[in-house]
């Protein structure tokens, strides 16, 4: 008999027994498969890489896992990813065997997807496959050739065959997905299914391929659970999409055709409003859930859309509202949240900041990464593993931001005795007045500097605030260190602005942030990027006229691609004049004179200019301490100004190798 | 048909400026690069709801006024073709916009009629038809344009 950790008895319903199917899973915690990670061969072979990752997440303490998505055809009609896995032939068997077994080995229950991509497949081919000829409105996708019925019977078969070979690998069931667009789901929704036959009109008839794949899974496995991903809510009425009421009808449907469990989730890859983003309060799509479960109470529901804190799918658990938490990138964020979470160690968790960066890559074709995580992909590599220093070295790093603070409690936790200079009064550098200005979540970006507070107190990292890095300081501390590190991050290069004439009226975008300096009513922002959009959002907020003037093409130019489109809204939502290919010619008392590439000019009545751009790295102690400490290095914006991913992955891998 | 919607694609002079004002936009384009835009009343597409073959159907006897903007000789150019099909439309995607739409966007030619038209996109009133890829379409140039109209991510996945 194991004994329950402290953490597990204050969130008792999260870590009680569940069951799917005939076996029991020893908590009601189940690893999604929210994305595919894109670390394996353009072929559908799992790589070392992957398989590495996949140990990890195999001990993340989940009583129920699921493995990717892998696609069932041999044409790969339904690979949705350059390196998306596939699971069409025995041959592929050996690794996913191996993962069934990490799965095993950590106590859990695993399942594997089954994930044709329908609409949004055929990656390597020329076409998609769907029910009914309806153009994509998305550039990201194929166009549409419409299935036969014998093609229909064909992709049942391969659904039923990947399932076989899952429970042969070693996974005790599988699970196939009917949401975001996927095929199972452009037959489900009047959107995407125009059939005249017996596979389209009614939702009867719509939902008659899912009924008959679940019934040949069922029957090719019959002693396996199978779970069925299905939206609470496609998020396309406005597209002709299913309303909810016919969503939940097809969730009948699932469970009344034998469906072992149901896995609410919410919107298509089209869908014109954002399910899972910074901008989504966390808990805002319980109610699918909650629905769900009232309609189909002896049916296991799992569910975990924006809901990413232990407490929250506790409470949910407890009210009834769903059976198990289902959840993924807050696991990749931080892949030690259950047992911080069982162990009453919530404080020293990092929170998925809903970001996106994982999103953004997947959509750019490229592996995903965690701007939380570091090691996220790198598991496989030794260099990424934190082990104790050989020699125990007394660091400096000067700068408090995300960059140092990841370097300093990185190298803390390799043994190293670890001393953080910082000039301001907290630690956060310029995140502090950015968070504060986000429109999303400021409270998302702050965890960081929370997460960075907690972590230095528990790792004994020393924090000299107030103290400003110099030569002089250096000199009064001269082989006290053995290392320094340069984290002074970036600022906004004023002398940049020298050209324009009444530059001496120009205020500095991170003072204004910061609250040091006050705006006036009437501001114009130089700089579109996502520091001048953070700040001109927050100031047209709160009431000021804001116009963003920006040199280049595009305002968003830095921002994240997943939140692109949140910037533009809000500027379109709240009325902010953007100036595109256009500069500052002059500044005077009340206002601006702008000029376009095509040199048109113009004059913009303001009381205020704040430039938030160019940004220029605070490299000067490079220099200054160059013969004054054994080793020196630099990490995040004080060596390009970038962001937070930069500067948190930076600062990690520094913190690693030091 | 005589739709109202034709008065606003037909304002070949307004559209030429706005677009003129965009250029920058458009830089990157490769000649013959064609976007279209029709009055969705005339297609017969509306949301969830598109004709059997819709490629090949015919627009009714008088066909369709298309508005097109075209790369050439450096600059995006507009014009109007009338077509019988989808298919003559040639365009690297389509913009299906209901009369609002047009008529929000006609109104604002001269200020801000792509923020509208990204904007009623985003509401369902105008819908997009893709004919390239988005790799096809970045090897275009349009990733400027794409990215304007909000295009370039968008999905439930944010």
């Amino acid at each position: 008999m194991t004994t329950q950790r402290s953490g597990e008895a204050k969130l008792r319903n999260l870590f009680q027994p569940g069951t799917i199917g005939r076996f029991s899973t020893p908590n009601r915690i189940k690893y999604g498969a929210c994305c595919v990670s894109n670390y394996n061969t353009r072929d559908g072979f799992i790589t070392a890489r992957e398989l590495a990752r996949m140990k990890v997440i195999a001990q993340t303490g989940c009583g129920l896992i699921t493995n990717q998505g892998a696609y069932p055809d041999p044409l790969g009609e339904g690979k949705a990813y350059f390196r998306q896995i596939a699971i069409y032939d025995d041959k592929f068997l050996p690794q996913f065997e191996e993962i069934a077994g990490y799965i095993h080995d950590a106590g859990a229950i695993g399942i594997q997807q089954i994930l044709h991509a329908g609409r949004y497949g055929g990656i390597d081919l020329g076409y998609c496959i769907q029910p009914s000829d309806v153009p994509q409105t998305l550039p990201h996708f194929r166009p549409p050739r419409v299935l036969t019925k014998d093609e229909i019977r064909a992709i049942i078969k391969q659904h039923a065959d990947a399932a076989r070979r899952s429970i042969k690998a070693g996974f005790e069931g599988t699970e196939v997905t009917s949401f975001m667009g996927y095929l199972l789901a452009t037959f489900n929704s009047k959107f995407t299914n125009q059939r005249t036959d017996e596979y389209g009109g009614s939702l009867q008839n719509r939902g008659r391929f899912m009924r008959e794949l679940i019934d040949a899974v069922k029957q090719a496995t019959p002693g396996n659970p199978l779970v069925v991903r299905l939206n609470g809510a496609e998020l396309m009425d406005r597209w002709g999409g299913n309303t909810e009421d016919e969503c939940f009808e097809l969730m009948r449907q699932a469970a009344e055709c034998g469906a072992d469990m149901i896995s609410v989730t919410v919107g298509w890859q089209e869908a014109p409003d954002s399910s899972i983003g910074r901008d989504i309060q966390p808990g805002h799509w319980n109610y699918l859930a909650a629905r769900a479960k009232k309609m189909l109470p002896t049916v296991p529901i799992t569910f975990g859309v924006r809901l990413p804190d232990p407490r929250m799918a506790d409470q949910c658990i407890a009210n009834g509202e769903f059976d198990f938490w289902e959840v993924c990138r807050p696991l990749l964020a931080d892949p030690e949240l259950i047992h911080k979470a069982a162990e009453d160690r919530l404080d020293e968790a990092r929170r998925c900041i809903g970001s996106l960066n994982c999103l953004s890559r997947l959509f750019r074709d490229l592996p995903y990464t965690c701007t939380m995580n570091p090691a996220l992909g790198h598991e496989v590599e030794p260099e990424y593993r934190l082990t104790p220093a050989a020699v125990k070295k007394r660091v400096m790093v000067i700068g408090a931001g995300p960059a140092g603070m990841e370097c300093a409690i990185t190298a803390a936790k390799r043994g190293h005795s670890v001393t953080v200079l910082e000039k301001a009064d907290r630690i956060g550098g310029n995140l502090i007045g950015y968070a504060g200005r986000d429109l999303a979540r400021p409270d998302d970006l702050l965890s960081i500097v929370r997460h960075y507070e907690v972590m230095a107190q528990k790792l004994g990292v020393e924090l000299r605030l107030g103290t400003e890095a110099n030569a002089k300081l250096m000199r009064s501390v001269l082989h006290q260190f053995d290392v320094a590190v340069v984290a002074a991050g970036a600022r906004i290069d004023l002398d940049a602005l020298r050209d324009i004439e009444g530059h001496e009226r120009i205020l500095d975008g991170l003072a204004v942030a910061g609250g040091a300096i006050e705006a006036g009513r009437k501001i114009v922002i130089i700089g579109g990027g996502k520091v001048g959009l953070t700040l001109g959002e927050s100031l047209r907020a709160s009431g000021a006229e804001v116009t963003i003037v920006e040199p280049t093409k595009r305002i968003a130019g830095d921002v994240m691609p997943s939140f692109k489109w949140r910037h533009t809204a809000w500027v379109d939502e709240l009325g902010i004049t953007t100036l595109t290919s256009t500069r500052v010619t002059r500044v005077t008392h009340d206002g601006c004179s702008v000029a376009t590439a095509q040199g048109e000019e113009r004059f913009i009545p303001a009381d205020t200019v704040i430039a938030t751009a160019p940004r220029r790295s605070n490299q000067e102690l490079f220099q200054e301490f160059e013969w004054m400490i054994d080793e020196l290095h630099g990490c995040g914006d004080a060596i390009i100004p970038r962001g937070i991913d930069a500067a948190i992955h930076e600062g990690y891998r520094l913190g690693a190798r030091i | 048909m005589d739709l109202p919607a034709n008065e606003f694609l037909s304002d070949i002079a307004g559209w030429q400026r706005m677009l003129d004002r965009h250029a920058e936009l458009f830089t990157e384009l490769a000649p013959g690069s064609r976007i279209g835009l029709l009055a969705r009343e005339v297609t017969g597409f509306a949301p969830g709801r598109q004709p059997v073959g819709w490629r090949e159907a015919r627009f009714g006897t008088d066909g369709a006024i298309l508005l097109v903007w075209e790369a050439a000789y450096g600059r995006m150019l507009a014009r109007n073709e009338r077509i019988g099909r989808f298919a003559d439309a040639r365009a690297d995607f389509l913009l299906l916009a209901d009369g609002q739409s047009l008529a929000e966007a006609h109104a604002a030619l001269e200020t801000d009629a792509l923020a509208r038209l990204k904007r009623r996109i985003r509401r369902g009133d105008t819908m997009l038809c893709m004919f390239r890829t988005r790799a096809e379409l970045v090897d275009a140039g349009y990733e400027d344009f794409l990215d304007s109209l909000g295009l370039a991510f968008m999905g439930a996945c944010r």
